[in-house]
């Protein structure tokens, strides 16, 4: 498994510190975990998956429909090079990149893509922003993306994972339709804005063990 | 259409303004912003403003959905 993530603003903060707990279960469960974090190029990237062949590739960051970014928000992973996906499932925690990146990927040999068509918000509360896991505002937005990484490494299909966090969403939803929590109305916003465009491209049967 | 336009940007921007001033939004590599923020967006009608007013959008239309659920 390999897990991209950068840490150089406050929702690629947020993404770095909600993949923690994913690592920790991957490793868990057996999963031989890298993890690249900074100087994010196509190149270093190129040859890390020609060594290790990971089954599933977790992108946590900034994106567009045609690209994922690197810490230095640049474009580094275009529709041009996405044949570095060929093999694998990937799940990119970032805006839009389904649109065209996901599809292209899947194209090149993708397994399966899994995205968001639209961009991905995360409500905060200001007075958290130095301590993202203990954020109330963002942590059902989190949790509802990470249980498709979850769902995966417990083996479940691609197909099941996006469903589960669907369901996960729904149920968050509902809790905080009727929240009293004054802020409970921004994490509900962000949480269905980002569950309708939740979707995947590829083969639906798709694991990662 | 025009003031099918204006209607919606007023009903977004009294959707944001009940929300409390405490919460920000980080909208992926467009960056981050307070409620107060993206109610200047969607006066500037610019791409944040319109991301804002079509995730409003999107939340009035699921609301029955939603609340059907429920029943």
């Amino acid at each position: 498994m390999l897990v991209i993530r950068t840490k150089h603003d406050i929702p690629t903060n947020y993404l770095y510190y909600y993949t923690e707990e994913i690592i920790e279960k991957a490793e868990r469960r057996g999963f031989k975990v890298k993890i690249i974090e900074d100087q994010l190029e196509e190149k270093t990237l190129r040859k890390v998956i020609k060594k290790l062949k990971p089954r599933f590739i977790f992108f946590n960051g900034h994106g567009s429909s045609r690209a994922l970014f690197n810490e230095k928000q640049e474009e580094f992973i275009t529709t041009a090079a996405s044949n570095l996906f060929q093999n694998t499932v990937t799940f990119a925690r970032a805006c839009s990149c389904l649109l065209e990146l996901g599809g292209s990927a899947v194209s090149n040999g993708c397994n399966a893509f899994i995205g968001y068509n639209h961009p991905f918000w995360i409500a905060r509360n200001h007075k958290s922003e130095c301590h993202p896991l203990r954020d109330p505002v963002a942590r059902p937005i989190l949790e509802v993306s990470n249980a498709i990484a979850e769902e995966l490494l417990k083996g479940r299909t691609v197909q099941e994972a996006v469903e589960k966090s669907h369901a996960k969403a729904a149920d968050h939803i509902l809790d905080l339709l009727f929240s009293k929590e004054p802020l409970a109305s921004a994490s509900l916003q962000a949480l269905v804005a980002n569950d309708t465009a939740l979707d995947f491209k590829g083969n639906e049967d798709e694991t990662i063990v | 259409m025009q003031e099918d336009i204006d209607y919606i940007k007023k009903l977004v921007k009294e959707r944001l303004r009940a929300m409390s001033p405490d919460v920000s939004f980080s909208i992926g590599s467009y960056g981050d912003f307070t409620r107060d923020e993206l109610i200047m967006e969607v006066d500037k009608n610019s791409e944040i403003g319109k991301a804002v007013i079509e995730m409003q959008l999107t939340f009035i239309k699921k609301m029955p959905q939603l609340l059907s659920k429920v029943q």
